[in-house]
């Protein structure tokens, strides 16, 4: 796995990060504010993977991916002197990564392509593997492209306002109310699309979900 | 391998097929690229961005020098235009006669008499003075006859006589912009 500084975890649930974790944030941002614009760098370093993350899994493509992180960092760094820590950086950067890959969904509507990541062997779930490879009675090389394969045309099935709760959610680990917070809808919006995106993945995963 | 029992075959959950996509990863070569590329184009938004006041004390000023500009230019045309005609018609004769002598008008300004006087002046000066007769309508189509004027004068020039340099090269190549320079 590919890791550096403080980014070493795929992903970092509500309940793994630290409380001081947003004024760390917000004192980076601050010496940003301040012009020391280097510190920024401490946040890109901190959240790309995350963010890269989320958006690859909205996209399902990595060139598009990165061309997105990449604008979601600049549009945070030229917003930045307005960041006034009323959220956490955490979820703002996040809203912008949201917000930026929404636009993006928008526009390309029709022209859409796959371009998937590599998957990590040694990261991914052994014991799921396992399992699913005496299931299906396939060999683990084909069952991980296969799923790869089925899993982004599943999420890509769903609409980008469900998919991206079931992403931050079920892949990243977040919290409803701060799905809510980045997303911009109540808590009770949040619940249903994931209830509902997660029906219509179980429908269409049916051969490897029990 | 280990070999799995039924019950765990029946337990894996969307949740957990789901975590599988964690694994999907850019590698290290990725991320160098992807701070390569990074710091590129915030060093451009660095460079390219100046704080809104500053854009907009610029974009004022840019304009105010544009006005101020093209305000001059058309003042110095309209100068370089009108006084000419004026200056050229120290032997203009009122419309009236000009009415009453029309017959002469042939005799005075022949063909041939325009032709010697454009080759003589072309010969002596690096301007040209095409003198267009009353009756030459297709020439004078754009003049303005309220003057009664039964010649007008237009002034042209060598353009090799003058320095492009001095102009931009848009207006060079009509003479124009060399003379207002």
């Amino acid at each position: 796995m590919a890791t550096t500084g403080s980014a070493t975890k795929s992903i970092f649930p509500a309940q793994d990060r630290p409380a001081s974790d947003r004024d760390l944030d917000w004192a980076v941002v601050q010496k940003v504010q301040a012009g020391n614009v280097g510190a920024f760098d401490k946040l890109v370093q901190k959240y790309r993977e995350h963010i890269f993350s989320v958006i690859y899994n909205m996209t399902s493509n990595r060139e598009d991916a990165s061309d997105l992180t990449q604008e979601t960092f600049i549009k945070a760094f030229q917003a930045i002197g307005r960041f006034q820590g009323k959220s956490s950086f955490f979820t703002w950067i996040y809203r912008i990564a949201v917000n930026t890959t929404m636009t993006f969904l928008k526009k390309r509507n029709r022209r859409r392509y796959i371009s998937y990541e590599n998957i990590n062997e040694e990261a991914s779930s052994a014991d799921i593997l396992e399992r699913l490879t005496a299931k299906n009675r396939s060999e683990k090389g084909v069952l991980v492209s296969e799923l790869q394969e089925k899993l982004n045309d599943a999420l890509q099935k769903l609409s980008p306002k469900h998919r991206t709760v079931v992403i931050l959610h079920e892949i990243e680990g977040l919290e409803h109310s701060e799905i809510a917070e980045i997303t911009q809808a109540s808590l009770g919006t949040v619940r249903s699309r994931l209830h509902y995106a997660k029906q219509q993945l179980q429908s269409y995963l049916q051969d490897y979900v029990s | 391998m280990v070999k799995p029992t039924k019950d765990s075959q029946a337990k894996v959950s969307l949740e957990e097929l789901l975590r599988f996509k964690r694994a999907e990863r850019p590698d290290e070569a990725f991320w160098d690229r992807f701070d390569d590329e990074l710091h590129h184009r915030m060093m451009q938004t660095l460079v390219k961005k100046d704080p809104w006041p500053i854009q907009l004390m610029r974009g004022l000023s840019g304009k105010l020098v544009q006005t101020t500009a093209i305000g001059t230019a058309a003042a110095i045309l309209t100068i370089m235009v009108i006084q000419p005609a004026f200056l050229a018609t120290t032997d203009v004769v009122p419309s009236a006669e000009v009415a009453q002598s029309t017959d002469a008008t042939p005799e005075r300004f022949s063909d041939s008499t325009l032709s010697e006087i454009e080759t003589e002046l072309l010969a002596q000066t690096d301007y040209a003075i095409e003198i267009y007769g009353a009756d030459q309508v297709d020439v004078n189509a754009g003049v303005t006859r309220e003057f009664g004027l039964d010649r007008i004068e237009a002034t042209t020039y060598d353009t090799t006589a003058y320095s492009a340099d001095t102009a931009l090269s848009g207006f060079a190549s009509t003479g124009l912009a060399s003379l207002v320079y």
